[in-house]
């Protein structure tokens, strides 16, 4: 960990200011500062690693956040010391012990108990998250289903031309991003990873790539494009239907642009440019996976950059939310098999979105418990499953207080990772990345709880018999 | 007179930054209520910067807010709203065997209210 | 004729997956040998007899009374006999089977009859999403078999089917036929958008009109002498009110797809 205190920080100050210079006013002078060199943002799925944050130690606060963006800099500063209890138990307060307790008698008492959430939390938390269910014959689900499960499902389905964000930022001349707005929801996507950064072999930045953005409305993000092409609302499919049978050789429909809104024109241009750069990329939002088409919008987008790798190098890259989504993708996988939306009912992992997704099992009102790891259903699912989720004992664990928390049967506070723990998260690019934690907190990580549910959890029923044979 | 439009939730800056502060505070709750409407369709329903329209789906319905955008940003028949509890009420349950309920391109029906 | 009731008396709390509920597995068991069959409730195994009254004997005929729209897996992986819901059915209905034959007087949810092999499924009112599709993951869907929706059906229908026949009476969601292999399908009522993405032989009827995908490209208007066939033993199975005479003798546009594949699959939509 890299950290010096303030009377390093000024002791160098000294060391430089020897040569004339203006008199500077440090305005840490007479607090208790400490410095975190390359710590590491984790609120959305850019995760930055090269932050300088300045910690007030007596307030217990960050005070600056250098090179975060705006999202960043509210993340670190909003997180400030909390007062409300660490354990509520039908939000009275209890100790850790019995909520601890209260948490694994729900679990093990429960014929469906569901998991839900962790791209807010460690890989190591996903991981004794998997365990507890595992071990329960639960079912296993992360907020993916209901961000870039579709894609997901589209990798099974089609395969993914993949790369790292070093390899777009070093080599990548086309950039294009399909249904998404970074400006707005990653930031830092364009300055550091993919449009402004020079590379190895984009020497001159922006000025040697050429970036298409494509979208239904205008954003922030469209004047950082070169070429913006507006798709009639919902007619992504379409449109990536006909490239990739441009790019075939095959015929398309006369009346295209009738249909999607763009030109023939528009299309053949954009065929030529892909088939004919040096590195392509396809990054790809929401706008693909949450309307009408789902996993097969993101499919033909995955398609049409693997049809593509017959004249050049192209690779797609689904632009992930939260902070380590990516990470919970990569634990459930490497664990159970399968990406989300995984069942242990019967002892063995089985993979079935639409039927083991979190939205489905709450809407049907088919799972009997769940505990809620860092997200908050409660406030942006669907009203059925929003009914449901009031009449099954809940298990929330969050850093703040949320509508999901608010009904709670067991509700347990946790610190931040990234700020108070420490621990790994994957880049949306699969690169997992050390935390550099800024503080302590005064409540345990959400790695700590888990373990104790879990080891009380299998305590209970060590008592029981083996609940399935199957 | 109700009018059908499509709505396109999503994220934005304030939502982001306003998600932070927690989402039981009011400006999360300001921003996830406000709606934005290309200025044509707002002045063909009659409609200013702080009027309160109600959107109504076949699961649901909620009361926001409306705020005017040029016709270059946002086309006709379009509204534009930040991820919240109020695009939530109007999200049908069905995900197609997929786990992913469809969350952008609802068709609502806007009407304002007095 | 040995016949088997059963009846259900305990409504599961949870998804209740019942594949022995088949004539196939029925058919060696004494009444308290059925009885005894394990289900999985949720993460519990209990018994059959826990939430079903069973009465009768034999397994050429299985009857069963209720509501069943949370028990899933029935009749999964059958070879004969007949099996008859009196209801609503959950999941997986039929899942593999490969003969004998499943009637439902209800509707059914989703995944009606994947990937089966052989047998017949009819539900009368609606099903859900992917009737006779592939699992997740899987590159072919249905091998055999015919399946029969008298009400609508969801997205999609048929999902990289290889052989068999799919009739919806109603309505279809989007992505009928999507990357199917070959087999047929016919749609009585309307068909949601992109129908047939990715098919590469196979062919899709509809008697109404339906968006075609831009890689799809118009052959020709034609009267298909063997939809004749189609239609004439449908209407004797029950779909006389949506197959009129017009659509026997009638003109259907041929489009043929998906171009970005083998381009030798067909979409037929009535025209006069």
């Amino acid at each position: 960990m890299t950290e010096a205190t303030q009377t390093e920080a000024q002791a160098k100050d000294q060391v430089k200011d020897k040569k004339p210079a203006p008199k500077r006013v440090d305005p840490n002078a007479g607090k208790n500062v400490k410095i975190v060199k390359d710590a590491t943002c984790t609120f959305c799925g850019c995760v930055c690693d090269d932050m300088e944050l300045t910690v007030d130690l007596d307030e217990h606060r960050i005070t600056k956040a250098k090179k975060a963006c705006v999202l960043g800099r509210a993340w670190f500063y909003e997180h400030t010391v909390d007062t409300r209890p660490a354990v509520l138990i039908d939000g009275k307060e209890a100790t850790f012990k019995e909520g601890v307790e209260a948490a694994a008698k729900i679990l093990v008492d429960a014929k469906f108990p569901i998991t839900y959430g962790m791209s807010d939390s460690t890989c190591e938390s996903q991981r004794v998250t998997v365990d507890i269910m595992d071990t329960i014959n639960g079912n296993v689900d992360t907020t993916t289903s209901v961000c870039h499960g579709p894609s997901g499902m589209a990798f099974q389905g089609v395969g993914e031309s993949t790369a790292t964000l070093g390899e777009v930022k070093n080599r990548a001349d086309l950039v294009i991003y399909w249904g998404g707005n970074p400006a707005e929801s990653h930031p830092r996507h364009f300055t550091r990873y993919a449009v402004t950064p020079k590379g190895m072999y984009i020497p001159n930045g922006k000025k040697d790539r050429t970036v298409v953005l494509v979208d239904v409305r205008r954003t922030p993000s469209t004047p950082v494009a070169d070429i913006f092409m507006q798709v009639k609302p919902g007619k992504d499919f379409e449109v990536l239907w006909a490239l990739r049978a441009l790019v075939k050789g095959k015929k398309i429909a006369n009346d295209i642009e009738k249909q999607t809104g763009v030109s023939r024109e528009v299309l053949d241009d954009l065929v030529e440019r892909m088939k004919n750069c040096q590195f392509g990329v396809l990054f790809f939002g929401m706008g693909l996976t949450m309307t009408r088409g789902r996993h097969f919008n993101s499919g033909a987008l995955l398609s049409l950059a693997a049809d593509l790798n017959e004249f050049t190098h192209f690779v797609a890259k689904p632009v992930r939310g939260h902070g380590n989504v990516t990470g919970a993708d990569n634990v459930v996988s490497w664990q159970t098999g399968y990406p989300f939306g995984v069942n242990f009912n019967r002892g063995y992992p089985r993979f079935n979105p639409g039927e083991f997704t979190t939205t489905d099992l709450l809407s049907r009102g088919e799972a009997d418990a769940a505990m809620i790891i860092a997200s908050d259903p409660a406030s942006n699912f669907p009203k059925a499953a929003i009914e449901h989720m009031k009449k099954i004992p809940i298990i929330s664990l969050d850093t703040k207080d949320t509508i999901t928390s608010s009904i709670a049967k067991v509700c347990f506070a946790v610190s931040t990772y990234g700020i108070n723990t420490g621990g790994t998260v994957y880049r949306m690019d699969d690169v997992p990345i050390t935390l550099r934690p800024a503080m302590e907190s005064t409540y345990p990580g959400d790695q700590e709880v888990l373990e104790a549910i879990r080891d009380r959890v299998k305590k209970l029923l060590s008592g029981k018999k083996a609940r399935v044979a199957a | 007179m109700a009018e059908t439009m499509i709505l396109v939730p999503g994220r934005s800056q304030s939502q982001g930054t306003s998600l932070n502060e927690g989402k039981l505070k009011d400006e999360y709750k300001k921003v996830t209520s406000t709606a934005e409407l290309n200025e044509r369709d707002m002045r063909r329903l009659k409609l200013k910067d702080g009027d309160k329209i109600k959107l109504k789906s076949d699961v649901g319905q909620t009361v926001v807010t409306c705020k005017s955008k040029k016709d270059a940003d946002l086309p006709t028949g379009m509204i534009f709203i930040p991820y919240g509890p109020p695009s939530s009420e109007l999200m049908a349950s069905d995900t197609a065997g997929t786990g992913m309920p469809l969350s952008k391109h609802m068709e609502v029906k806007v009407t304002k209210v007095k | 004729m040995s016949v088997t009731h059963l009846k259900l008396y305990t409504k599961p709390e949870v998804p209740l997956e019942a594949e022995m509920i088949s004539p196939t597995v029925f058919a060696s068991l004494s009444q308290s040998g059925i009885e005894h069959l394990n289900v999985m409730h949720g993460n519990v195994k209990c018994n059959l007899g826990d939430f079903f009254k069973v009465t009768g004997k034999g397994a050429a005929e299985i009857h069963v009374e209720g509501d069943l729209s949370g028990v899933k897996l029935i009749g999964a992986g059958m070879s004969e006999g007949k099996l008859i819901v009196d209801g609503d059915v959950g999941m997986h209905l039929g899942a593999g089977m490969s003969g004998g034959e499943i009637e439902v007087m209800g509707s059914a949810g989703d995944w009606v009859g994947p990937e089966m092999s052989g047998g017949r499924i009819t539900i009368k009112k609606n099903a859900g999403h992917m009737v006779g599709s592939a699992f997740r993951g899987q590159s072919t869907g249905i091998t055999g078999g015919e399946i029969y929706i008298h009400g609508n059906a969801k997205n999609e229908i048929g999902s990289a089917m290889r052989r068999g026949l799919i009739v919806v009476g109603g309505d279809a969601g989007d992505f009928t036929g999507v990357n199917m292999l070959a087999g047929s399908i016919i749609v009585l009522g309307e068909l949601g958008i992109r129908t047939g993405a990715g098919m590469k032989r196979g062919t899709i009827v509809s008697l109404q009109d339906a968006p075609i995908l831009p890689s799809f490209e118009y052959s020709c208007t034609y009267h298909p002498l063997f939809l004749r066939l189609y239609f004439r033993k449908l209407r004797e199975n029950g779909f006389r009110r949506k197959i009129q005479d017009k659509h026997l003798n009638g003109k259907f546009k041929r489009y043929c797809g998906d171009g970005i594949e083998l381009n030798r699959g067909e979409i037929l939509l009535f025209e006069r």
